[in-house]
């Protein structure tokens, strides 16, 4: 049984509950910021020719678009939800009711005939946080604890899924480039086009033209070691687990990374983009020391 | 016992009561199910099947060799005779991907008059800027190095239609 008791000693550690917390509050509140943000685009769903719409994942059982003021009322569910999500409030009740708005709405938004990949890796750290205690600290729910929740195995493994989900997002994207191209992707060609490709449909359909991809375009050179170093990124992402600050620096790099997609063909996926994804590899319970984290602490509530 | 479970459970020192192995099994279990259902996706063909929230990002990975794009589209044609492509807003309520599908759909259908009318009709309720002429629906093919060295200058163009934009009456 060595190899199961090691397995534990990795995955099992003990870590603080407000580690888990702190990802909560920092998912939750992307997805707050992020539905408020996108509110428009959500709320023009209703106003799309039916004709193009290709349900996907879950919402394939629908045969038709949702009735306007219907997918209306879901995305103000599950802003209600996401505000519930990331205070922590009545938790084990509005954490899986979240995920479960958040993965409806996002597969509708995506079944009109384009898939934003960008939301995938947010779903799926909103469903691992929404099914484990990530609320038993910094939340409502943990002003009515009457002793902080000691440091647990409970707080541990879910944040290491978190982590190991983002590297497998990324390797996935790696290896989906070795399938479809070789290692020819390397050589900075087929990134320039791609690039270019984007850049010139943007301008075309209207949605205005990249002034970096068109300057960029022009020096070929630049491209191989772009194209290399996110084929090094994505498919070295399972380093990112051998060590802690292998792992930072893999994060850092997919940070930058995601800046870098965002200034040259003007595709922003904000998720990367704030950081947020990669918050499972740093220290985020020191966010509990924050001067208003005390209000969400045990012991806080009125008798 | 909870106290004594706990103890081990946090020193790892082999603790196999019921606690510590419902913690096991729902860690082990969860973790070993999402992660191979993120991996599934390594099993579908690239770029003939894609879903979500699990997908095989198929996005960058298949290669474009050839700097061109063919794309149909919406132009306004302005009084001076040039021409700029309709927002995606106009034309399809959303982004410019789905504009795209919009576009491409209603000209396969042959509805490419109906579309060039409808989003007409948009262009004069919206009534900012200079007021074009009229609308085509129109695929482009573009060499997409050039475009940026020398102008949006197609290598082919197909009107598939061409309707006025007049303001509806009050």
């Amino acid at each position: 049984m060595t190899w199961l008791r090691r397995l534990d000693a990795a995955w099992l550690a003990p870590a603080p509950a407000e580690r888990l917390a702190a990802l909560r509050v920092l998912v939750g509140g992307f997805c707050c910021w992020y539905l408020v943000f996108r509110f428009g685009a959500f709320v023009r769903l209703g106003g799309m020719d039916p004709s193009g719409f290709q349900p996907v994942g879950v919402v394939a059982v629908l045969s038709a678009p949702l009735k306007s003021w219907a997918a209306t009322a879901v995305l103000g569910a599950t802003i209600a939800a996401a505000v519930a999500f990331a205070a922590g409030w009545r938790f084990s009740v509005t954490g899986p009711v979240f995920a479960a708005l958040l993965l409806w709405l996002t597969s509708y938004r995506s079944s009109w005939g384009m898939i934003f990949h960008s939301e995938n890796l947010l779903w799926l750290h909103v469903a691992v946080l929404a099914v484990t205690p990530a609320a038993d600290a910094l939340s409502l729910d943990a002003r009515r604890r009457s002793a902080p929740a000691p440091a647990d195995a409970r707080y541990g493994w879910p944040v290491r899924l978190i982590a190991v989900l983002a590297v497998a997002a990324y390797f996935l994207a790696g290896v989906a480039k070795l399938r479809g191209s070789g290692w020819s992707w390397g050589a900075g060609e087929l990134l320039r086009n791609h690039v270019a490709f984007n850049a010139v449909r943007k301008a075309e359909l209207g949605g205005g033209a990249s002034g970096v991809a068109g300057a960029m375009l022009e020096h070929a050179w630049l491209f191989a070691p772009m194209a290399w170093a996110s084929l090094a990124l994505e498919l070295g992402a399972p380093l990112a687990l051998a060590h802690r600050w292998i792992g930072r620096a893999w994060a850092v790099g997919m940070f930058a990374f995601s800046w870098g997609v965002a200034t040259i063909m003007e595709i922003s996926f904000f998720y990367p983009m704030t950081g947020v994804a990669f918050a499972a590899f740093w220290p985020v319970e020191r966010l509990a020391r924050l001067p208003g984290a005390r209000y969400l602490s045990a012991g806080r509530a009125r008798s | 016992m909870l106290r004594r479970s706990r103890t081990l459970h946090q020193g790892l020192g082999g603790c196999y009561c019921a606690f510590h192995m419902r913690t096991r099994v729902w860690a082990y279990g969860l973790s070993i199910a999402l992660l191979a259902a993120v991996l599934w996706p390594l099993t579908w063909r690239l770029g003939a099947r894609d879903s979500y929230p699990l997908s095989n990002y198929p996005m960058f990975a298949l290669g474009r060799r050839e700097p061109v794009i063919g794309l149909t589209h919406v132009l306004a044609v302005m009084p001076d005779g040039a021409r700029r492509p309709v927002p995606p807003s106009l034309t399809a309520n959303g982004t410019t991907m789905q504009a795209a599908m919009t576009i491409g759909k209603s000209v396969r259908r042959g509805e490419a008059m109906a579309l060039c009318q409808r989003v007409a009709a948009r262009v004069a309720a919206h009534g900012a800027g200079p007021r074009p002429v009229e609308l085509e629906v129109a695929y482009s093919r573009y060499h997409t190095l050039d475009y940026f060295r020398a102008g949006p200058v197609p290598t082919e163009r197909r009107v598939h239609a061409r309707c006025p934009v007049v303001e509806a009456a009050p």
